[in-house]
C-alpha cells in the first residue's frame, strides 16, 4: 500500500504542481469577486474543480445571475460524466463508500493518471486512482488557501502567463500516449474540432469536440483492424 | 456568492462525477463502447490545451495567442518526443515560455 502510494504520488505530482497557479488563482478570485475567506476555501473543498470554480467566481464578479453561474458549472463539469462511464468498468462490484470516494476525486488529472496506471500495469487500481486524486486534492486546498492569503496580487499573477503550465503539462500528457495512426487522428481531430466548436458553441465546445476526436480515433482503430484481418 | 450557490455547485460536481457509479445503474460498457472510452483521455487533453494557444473565429481566421504561446508548445511537442520527464517538459518549455514572453 505505501509503494502504491509513492507510486501515485509521483505520478500526480507534475500535474500538482502545474495546477498550483490555478489554485491560487481560484482562491485570489474569489476573495476579489466578494466570496468570505471560508466561501473561497469551502468552494475548493466542497465543488474541488478548477475550471467550474474559476468560471463561478469570474461569473460572480460580473454580477451574473445564479442560474447562469450554476449552468456553467453543468456544463464545464459534464465531462466528468465520460470519466464516470469509464471508472463504472473499474469499480462496478466495488461497495458504496468506496464509489463514493473515487466519485469525489474524480478529476481531470486524476482520472488521466490513473487511466494511464492501468494501461501501463494492465488492470485498475483503485487505492493508486484514490491516493493520486487524494494528493491533488491536497495541493489545490494548499494552492486556494495561498491564493485566499494573497488575494489582492492577482493583476500580477495573471500577467505571469501561468495558464502555459497547464498547457504544457497537457502537451506532455497527451503525445506519451500515442502508439500509432488511431492516437494521431483523435489529436488532430480533437484539435480542429476544439478551435473551430470553442468560437460558436462557447464552453459545451468541450463535449462535442472531445466526441468527435474519441469517435475519428475509433473508426480509424476499426477501420485499421478489418485491414489486418483481412491480410 | 452565497452559501446555497456553493452547496448547489457542490452537488452538481459531485453528481456529474458519481452519475454511472450509481449503484442501481445495471448498464455495462461493451468492448466496442470501451475501446471509444479508451481515447476519452487524448481527446479531451488534446481539445483543452489546443485552444490556448490557436484560435478561430469567423471573421479574423485563425490566430495565434502569441509567439510565446507558440514556441512553448512546440519546444513542449520536442521534448516529450524525446521521452524527457514530464517535470522536466513542463520546466524547460515554461522556462522557454517565459523568454520568448520576456523578449518580445
Amino acid at each position: 500500500m505505501a509503494r502504491l502510494a509513492r507510486q501515485a504520488f509521483a505520478a500526480i505530482l507534475p500535474l500538482s504542481i502545474a495546477v498550483i497557479p490555478w489554485g491560487v488563482l481560484a482562491g485570489a478570485l474569489a476573495i476579489q469577486a466578494g466570496c468570505s475567506p471560508l466561501q473561497a476555501q469551502c468552494l475548493s473543498v466542497l465543488v474541488f474543480a478548477g475550471a467550474a470554480q474559476l468560471s463561478a467566481v469570474t461569473l460572480t464578479a460580473s454580477a451574473a445571475p445564479v442560474s447562469t453561474i450554476l449552468s456553467s458549472t453543468v456544463i464545464i463539469s459534464a465531462r466528468h460524466v465520460l470519466y464516470s462511464l469509464v471508472f463504472r468498468t473499474h469499480l462496478a462490484n466495488e461497495r458504496l463508500s468506496k464509489r463514493v470516494l473515487a466519485a469525489f476525486l474524480l478529476t481531470d488529472e486524476m482520472f488521466l493518471v490513473s487511466e494511464a496506471h492501468t494501461k501501463r500495469v494492465g488492470k485498475f487500481s483503485y487505492w493508486f486512482a484514490v491516493f493520486a486524486g487524494g494528493f491533488f486534492y491536497f495541493f489545490w486546498n494548499v494552492a486556494t488557501f495561498v491564493g485566499i492569503l494573497v488575494g489582492e496580487s492577482v493583476g500580477e499573477l495573471d500577467a505571469l502567463g501561468l495558464d502555459f503550465a497547464i498547457v504544457a503539462t497537457f502537451i506532455a500528457m497527451s503525445v506519451e500516449q500515442i502508439k500509432g495512426k488511431p492516437e494521431v487522428v483523435v489529436i488532430v481531430c480533437s484539435a480542429v474540432a476544439a478551435i473551430l466548436l470553442k468560437s460558436v458553441a462557447g464552453d459545451v465546445y468541450i463535449i462535442f469536440a472531445t466526441l468527435i476526436g474519441m469517435t475519428s480515433g475509433y473508426l480509424v482503430f476499426i477501420s485499421l483492424k478489418k485491414d489486418e484481418d483481412k491480410s | 456568492m452565497t452559501w446555497a450557490v456553493v452547496a448547489l455547485m457542490a452537488v452538481i460536481t459531485f453528481m456529474n462525477r458519481f452519475l454511472f457509479l450509481l449503484p442501481g445503474l445495471s448498464f455495462v460498457p461493451n468492448e466496442k463502447l470501451r475501446l471509444l472510452l479508451g481515447f476519452s483521455s487524448l481527446s479531451v487533453l488534446t481539445v483543452i490545451w489546443v485552444p490556448f494557444v490557436l484560435t478561430w473565429d469567423k471573421h479574423a481566421g485563425m490566430s495565434i495567442t502569441g509567439y510565446d504561446y507558440i514556441i512553448g508548445s512546440l519546444l513542449a511537442l520536442f521534448l516529450t518526443w524525446l521521452r524527457v520527464h514530464t517535470l522536466l517538459v513542463i520546466s524547460v518549455s515554461f522556462i522557454g515560455f517565459s523568454i520568448v514572453r520576456w523578449v518580445f
